[in-house]
C-alpha cells in the first residue's frame, strides 16, 4: 500500500521566503505573462508588487512575510458586499481547495488556503501560505486570480464588459 | 456539357421543373416565379473565349484557371462579372453587395477555396466595406473586384460614383491594386493569386477602370507575363527548421498536460490528417478556435472542444494556424502554460502571446514533421480530466435546457440550441452531414454550447473576430452555394440542406438575401431568434431614455417576410413547437430545395439572470464557444 506523503513544514527564513516570492513573480515577468512588472515600496510589513496582466490597469499584489498572506488588492473592484456577484465569487474562491479538483488546479490546504474579503466595495483575493510554502502561495494566488477571471467570463460577462474593457460582443 | 451565363454550379441548383412556389394561394396575388431565363442559362453551352479578348476576359480566364469557385455580386462591374460568368465561374447575383461579400467570405470558410465578390464603382464598392473588413478579420481569401470609372476621368468627378477605392481598403486587405496599365492585366492577376494562395490568407482587392476592363487584345503578345500559373507562383510550402521541431518535441515530451489549438491555418492548409495523427500518437487533446470548426472531430476522445473547464490545466499549448492571436487572458490557458506556435508568417510569431518555441512553417508540413519526431505517449490522467470536464459541461447544458423548457410563454435559447443539436446529431441525419452557419449575438451564447463539428468546414463561426451583427443570411448564401456545389471541404456533403442561425438584429441587415437564396433554390433553413431587442439592451434596462435605442417592435413576423420573398415560413411561440417546425422546414428543403425561415418568438427578458436564470451567458475560448479568436 502506498504511504501517504506527509508535508513537513520547511524551515525558511523570512528573507528566503521573500526571495522565493520575488523570483517567482520575476519569472512571470521574464516569460512575458506580466508586463511592466515592478516592486514598489515596503510599508507596514507588506511588500507591494505591481504589474499589468489581465487588465489595462496594473494589478497590485501585496505580500506579508510574517503571515504568508498574498493579496490582490484591486482585481475585483465594484463588487459590493451584499451583491449576488460577491456571494457567488466568495463561494467560488473558497471552493478552490475542494478535493474534487485536480491536484494541479487545487490549493492544497496543507500548504495554503484561498480566501477573500470585502473592503470598501472591492473584493480582495487572498492566498494565505503556511511557513515554508510562500513560493507555493504566490503561484497559487496568481492561478487563483486566473481562475476567477475565467469564472467571470463564463457566468458574469457583464462585469468584465463594465470594468475590464472586455468587448460586449 | 459546360453551361454558361450563370455558371454551371449556380444553374445546377435550379431544378428544371421548379419555377414557382405554390404556397401563395391568395387568388388576388400573383405567384412568386423564378424567371425562365434561369433555366435557359442553365441549358446554355459555354462558348470558348479566345483572342481577340478584352481585359475583362483576360482577367476572367486567369480566375478560371486559378480555380475561383464562385463569384458573388450585384449587377455592376459589368464587363468583369459577365466575363467571369461566361468563362464558367459559377456566378450568383443578390440584393446588396455587402451581403454578397459576406457570402464570398463564408464560401471560403466552408470550402477552404477562393471566392470572388464584385460591386460597382463607388456605391457598390463601398457597400462591400463591412464584408471586406469581416473577411480580413477572419483571414478569408476573398478576391474583391470592383469597376472604377476611367483613368481619364480621375479626380474630375465627371459623371457619378467616383471613389478612390484602394485607400478605402487600406488596413483590411492583404494586397490591393488599381489596374491602370491594360497590358499588365494578366500580370496583376498573378500578383493577386500569389497573395491569395500563399501564407496567411486575407482579401485581395483589385479595381478596374474602364480602360483596363475594356482594353482590346488581339493576341497574347500584347500582354505582359502572359504565361501559365506554374510560372508566376509556386505550390511549394515553407517547411520547418529541424531545430525548432526538436525544441517543440522537447517541450511536448516533458509536458504532463499538453494541448493543441487547431485554428484557421489547419483548415486552409488541409492539415487535419497530420493533426489527428499527432494527437493520437502523442495522446494530446485538441481544442479548436477560429472562423470555422471541424478540423478535429468533436466526438473524438481527445477533443477538448466541449471541455472549457479543463483548459486552464494545460501546461504546454501548441498553437497551429492561430492567425488571429489572442492577448494574454483571452484564452483560458493558465499563467504557467508554455506556448509553441506554428505559423507561416515569421513576422507574426510572438505577437500578443509570448512564445517558448516558434515554428515558421506551413501548418501541414510542421504537423507532419511533429508526427515523425514525436514518440508515442500516454497522458491518461489528462485525457480523463478532459473527459470529466466534458461531462460537466454537457450536464450544465442539460440543466440549462431543462430550465429553458420551464419557460413556456416564449421559446428559450437553450431549447432552440439543444433541440437543434438533437435534430442534427442524434436523429435521422448522419451527424457530420449538415453544415451550420452559427450566427446571431445573444442566441449564439447558447447555440455555441450545443452545436458540434465532426468534419472540416461543418461550422462557420458567424461574425468571428470582426463581430459584425447581421451578415448571417449573406453567410448562409455563401455556405449554401458551397454545399450545393460540393466545393472543397464540402465535397462529400454536396446538395444537403444547411442551417443558419441568426437573431432579430441580424436578420434586419441581410434578410433580403432570403430572396437570393430562394431564387437559386438553395435549401437553407434560417432560424431567427426573435426576442424583440438588440442583445445590447440589458445594459440600459434601468435607463428609461436610452432603452428604446435597443428595442424593436415586438412579435415581428419574420416568417411572413420570408414567405413574401419565396421562402417557407414557420412561427414558433411555444417550446414544444420548435422541433416540429424544424422537421417541416427540413422536409421543404429536401423535397422542394427551397429555403425556410423559422421565426422563434422569444423575449428579451431571458437575458436577465435574476429573473430568468441562467440569463445571458459568457464564454470561454478556445473551444466551442470561440468567437473572438
Amino acid at each position: 500500500m502506498a504511504r501517504k506523503k506527509v508535508l513537513k513544514p520547511r524551515r525558511r527564513s523570512a528573507q528566503d521566503e521573500l526571495d522565493f516570492v520575488r523570483r517567482r513573480l520575476q519569472t512571470y515577468a521574464d516569460r512575458g505573462v506580466f508586463r511592466g512588472y515592478s516592486e514598489k515600496q515596503y510599508r507596514a510589513g507588506r511588500y507591494y508588487f505591481r504589474f499589468l496582466w489581465l487588465a489595462r490597469e496594473p494589478f497590485t499584489l501585496t505580500y506579508e512575510p510574517t503571515s504568508g498572506t498574498l493579496t490582490f488588492t484591486n482585481f475585483l473592484p465594484h463588487v459590493h458586499a451584499r451583491s449576488t456577484l460577491c456571494k457567488e465569487l466568495k463561494i467560488f474562491i473558497k471552493g478552490r481547495s475542494a478535493t474534487h479538483l485536480p491536484a494541479h488546479r487545487r490549493i492544497d490546504t496543507k500548504r495554503a488556503r484561498p480566501d477573500c474579503s470585502s473592503r470598501r466595495g472591492t473584493l480582495l483575493v487572498h492566498v494565505i501560505a503556511k511557513p515554508g510554502h510562500h513560493e507555493y502561495g504566490v503561484t497559487k494566488v496568481i492561478n487563483l486570480v486566473h481562475e476567477v477571471y475565467l469564472y467571470l467570463h463564463t457566468y458574469f460577462p457583464e462585469y468584465l464588459w463594465q470594468y475590464y474593457d472586455v468587448p460586449q460582443e | 456539357m459546360k453551361k454558361a451565363v450563370m455558371g454551371a454550379g449556380a444553374t445546377a441548383a435550379l431544378g428544371a421543373s421548379k419555377v414557382g412556389f405554390a404556397e401563395q394561394t391568395d387568388s388576388a396575388t400573383k405567384k412568386i416565379l423564378i424567371p425562365k431565363e434561369f433555366e435557359d442559362a442553365a441549358a446554355a453551352p459555354l462558348t470558348k473565349i479566345d483572342f481577340p479578348m478584352i481585359g475583362a476576359q483576360v482577367f476572367a480566364r486567369a480566375c478560371k484557371e486559378e480555380g475561383v469557385s464562385a463569384l458573388f455580386c450585384c449587377p455592376g462591374n459589368y464587363l468583369i462579372v459577365h466575363a467571369m460568368a461566361e468563362a464558367g465561374v459559377p456566378t450568383y447575383s443578390g440584393r446588396h453587395e455587402g451581403s454578397l461579400c459576406h457570402a464570398a467570405d463564408a464560401f471560403c470558410r466552408a470550402t477552404g477555396e477562393i471566392a470572388a465578390t464584385s460591386g460597382t464603382e463607388g456605391p457598390g464598392f463601398t457597400d462591400m466595406i463591412g464584408g471586406i473588413a469581416a473577411a480580413n478579420a477572419a483571414r478569408s481569401p476573398i478576391l474583391v473586384l470592383a469597376s472604377n470609372s476611367t483613368i481619364l476621368g480621375d479626380d474630375t468627378e465627371r459623371g457619378i460614383q467616383d471613389c478612390y477605392q484602394q485607400p478605402t481598403t487600406e488596413g483590411m486587405r492583404k494586397y490591393g491594386k488599381r489596374l491602370i496599365t491594360p497590358e499588365r492585366t494578366w500580370e496583376y492577376a498573378g500578383y493577386a493569386f500569389r497573395q491569395l494562395k500563399t501564407g496567411v490568407p486575407k482579401p485581395v482587392h483589385l479595381d478596374f477602370p474602364a480602360e483596363v476592363a475594356g482594353a482590346q487584345f488581339a493576341d497574347a503578345s500584347e500582354l505582359e507575363y502572359y504565361y501559365d500559373k506554374t510560372k508566376y507562383r509556386t505550390e511549394a510550402k515553407a517547411h520547418p527548421d529541424p531545430r525548432a521541431i526538436e525544441a517543440a518535441v522537447r517541450l511536448l515530451r516533458g509536458a504532463d498536460r499538453p494541448i493543441i489549438v487547431s485554428s484557421n491555418g489547419v483548415f486552409y492548409g488541409k492539415a487535419w490528417v497530420p493533426l489527428r495523427q499527432l494527437a493520437e500518437k502523442a495522446q494530446i487533446p485538441v481544442v479548436e478556435s477560429g472562423a470555422m470548426k471541424g478540423q478535429f472531430p468533436g466526438d473524438h476522445k481527445l477533443s477538448a472542444d466541449a471541455a472549457p473547464n479543463a483548459l486552464a490545466s494545460a501546461d504546454v499549448v501548441l498553437l497551429v494556424g492561430q492567425y488571429c492571436m489572442p492577448t494574454i487572458g483571452e484564452f483560458a490557458f493558465g499563467p504557467d502554460a508554455k506556448y509553441i506556435r506554428i505559423d507561416p508568417a515569421a513576422e507574426d510569431i510572438g505577437r500578443n502571446l509570448p512564445i517558448d518555441v516558434g515554428i515558421v512553417s506551413d501548418e501541414h508540413a510542421a504537423l507532419t514533421a511533429l508526427v515523425s519526431a514525436m514518440p508515442n505517449q500516454q497522458h491518461d490522467s489528462w485525457v480523463s480530466e478532459i473527459a470529466l470536464a466534458r461531462q460537466e459541461f454537457e450536464a450544465e447544458n442539460e440543466e440549462f435546457y431543462q430550465t429553458g423548457l420551464g419557460y413556456t410563454d416564449a421559446v428559450h435559447p437553450a431549447v432552440v440550441s439543444k433541440e437543434l443539436a438533437e435534430f442534427l446529431y442524434n436523429g435521422d441525419l448522419p451527424k457530420e452531414q449538415t453544415t451550420v452557419v452559427q450566427g446571431g449575438y445573444g442566441v449564439a451564447r447558447y447555440t455555441r454550447r450545443y452545436l458540434r463539428a465532426y468534419r472540416p468546414g461543418q461550422i462557420i463561426n458567424g461574425a468571428y473576430q470582426y463581430g459584425a451583427i447581421g451578415p448571417d443570411v449573406g453567410y448562409a448564401l455563401g455556405v449554401a452555394v458551397a454545399v450545393q456545389q460540393g466545393v472543397g471541404a464540402q465535397a462529400d456533403y454536396k446538395g444537403h440542406p444547411i442551417i443558419a442561425v441568426t437573431g432579430d438584429g441580424g436578420i434586419g441587415y441581410s434578410g433580403m438575401e432570403l430572396e437570393t437564396i430562394a431564387k437559386y433554390q438553395l435549401p437553407v433553413i434560417t432560424i431567427v431568434y426573435n426576442n424583440n431587442a438588440w442583445g445590447t439592451w440589458t445594459g440600459q434596462r434601468n435607463n428609461a431614455i436610452s432603452l428604446p435605442i435597443h428595442l424593436f417592435q415586438e412579435n415581428i413576423r419574420y416568417d411572413k417576410m420570408g414567405e413574401a420573398l419565396g421562402a417557407h415560413g414557420e412561427y414558433v411561440t411555444r417550446p414544444q413547437d420548435f422541433t416540429p417546425a424544424l422537421e417541416r422546414a427540413y422536409q421543404v428543403a429536401l423535397t422542394e430545395s427551397r429555403p425556410s425561415i423559422i421565426n422563434v418568438q422569444a423575449k428579451k427578458e431571458f437575458w436577465l439572470r435574476d429573473q430568468y436564470p441562467p440569463g445571458f451567458l459568457g464564454k470561454i475560448e478556445p473551444g466551442l464557444m470561440s468567437y473572438n479568436h
